[in-house]
């Protein structure tokens, strides 16, 4: 075999030279490729992006349902802590206002058990006035809350039928006499006559009469309250006006909330009262009003449909 | 006249102070102890009972002390009288129409739980007053 001729060999080393040169460039392209060409790397580097996003979206959400859970249930936490503190004030005041006139009437029972036969009747007289006026406390104390019970559970039952609204205003009035006259009250009527509503008399009538009790309450010794009723077409519109404090502007949407008296320190009763009339008065398809600038009296106002 | 630096001047025997804001019961209290034979003084609230304690108006053999009241309540008016030597020596019958017992613990003698038992507070007063008295009857 002759010797190879290494300059025959050239040309094939140049050729492969070259074409390993080429595979090199080749290569080193792929590998460049590899390393951050945009146009290779970007489709797949957008798609890992599009996953990796997709998942942090995913653990996202999962966070924020966990933490809006955790904020409902904060949420509902501190409303039943309000509602258990603000239940057992109302427990804590219903059992004061119930405990203190059960007392006074036991105390008095056991004074007048202690009279003797010759005991002057006008002290023993005094005493049954004491027990008797105890016991009616109560007595409204426990109504307002079964009244109130009955309004919260839809069953406040009106039997309605024709009256005449102005006779019961009147009577109305009448029957608080007494009551503003020790106070030195004037009870003033402008009450226009006959004036004819489907109603419940005896709601009605309760339902005026806690306004009225109001007034006389809130009135200065010597004041004046005027009742008053007349047309207001097609509706009837009652008006008790009074001249006590009124009511400043942020309190007026209070009064008629249920137990609007708990918070205050100086208060004489639940707050039941204006709560029941206007439940009351809008069980009738009515509606109960508060007009008032402070200094200068109140007037509650109930509009009632007329026939 | 008492004052928290000088010497106590004993208590008149079965003179019970009444501190109550509710009137009605108030006077009804007045009216059993005076018909049990003992003297009673009303008050209205702490600082009024405070004032007629101070100013010597009264020496009580026992105090029968509300826990509710406007003002000066039942346990602040306790810790006044706690905190003025002259005063401290007089036991205290607390009453409340309170659910929870707790809340009233350690700021009376004597607890008196409202509505009022009329044979309990009787027994009570009985008994703190005789004690105060030094003897056995009142």
């Amino acid at each position: 075999m002759p010797e190879p001729d290494i300059a025959a060999l050239v040309p094939d080393r140049a050729q492969t030279d070259e074409h390993l040169a080429e595979e090199r460039a080749t290569t080193d392209e792929t590998i460049r490729n590899r390393d951050g060409d945009p146009a290779v790397l970007e489709p797949e580097r957008a798609e890992t992006d599009a996953s990796l996003d997709a998942e942090r979206e995913r653990a996202d959400e999962t966070i924020d349902r966990v933490r809006e859970r955790l904020a409902e249930e904060r949420a509902a936490h501190v409303a039943t802590k309000a509602a258990l503190s603000s239940r057992d004030d109302f427990l804590a005041i219903v059992s004061h206002d119930l405990r203190n006139p059960l007392s006074i009437i036991t105390l008095n029972a056991a004074v007048l058990r202690r009279c003797d036969p010759t005991a002057d009747p006008a002290q023993v007289a005094r005493l049954g006035e004491r027990i008797d006026r105890a016991a009616t406390a109560m007595m409204r104390l426990v109504n307002d809350l079964l009244d109130m019970a009955r309004i919260e559970e839809g069953r406040l039952q009106l039997q309605r039928a024709s009256h005449d609204v102005s006779a019961l205003v009147l009577e109305l009035v009448d029957t608080h006499r007494p009551l503003a006259a020790t106070k030195g009250i004037t009870l003033e009527t402008d009450v226009a006559p006959a004036l004819a509503a489907d109603v419940d008399a005896h709601r009605l009538t309760q339902a005026l009469a806690n306004v009225l009790d109001n007034a006389l309450k809130f009135s200065p010794q010597g004041g004046r309250i005027v009742v008053a009723a007349s047309h207001a077409s097609p509706d009837l519109r009652i008006a008790i006006r009074d001249e006590g404090p009124g009511i400043p502007p942020e309190q007026q949407g209070e009064v008629f909330e249920r137990l609007s008296q708990l918070q205050n320190e100086n208060r004489s009763g639940l707050g039941l009262g204006l709560y029941i009339s206007r439940s009351i008065v809008e069980a009738h398809g009515g509606r109960m009003t508060v007009e008032s600038v402070p200094g200068h009296g109140a007037t509650i106002v109930v509009t009632l449909p007329g026939r | 006249m008492a004052s928290a630096t000088q010497v106590r001047v004993a208590p008149e025997r079965h003179l019970v102070l009444v501190v109550e804001d509710d009137g009605a019961l108030r006077e009804a209290i007045v009216a059993l102890l005076e018909a049990e034979g003992y003297r009673a003084v009303g008050v209205g609230d702490g600082a009024e009972a405070l004032e007629a304690l101070r100013t010597g108006r009264v020496h009580p053999c026992l105090i029968l002390l509300d826990l509710m009241m406007p003002r000066t309540d039942g346990k602040q008016f306790r810790s006044e009288q706690l905190g003025d030597r002259a005063l401290a020596v007089i036991p205290v019958v607390m009453m409340s129409a309170a659910v929870n017992r707790p809340q009233v613990n350690g700021h009376g003698d004597a607890f008196l739980p409202k509505p009022i038992d009329v044979a309990r507070m009787l027994a009570l007063v009985e008994t703190h007053c005789a004690l105060a008295a030094g003897d056995g009857h009142r």
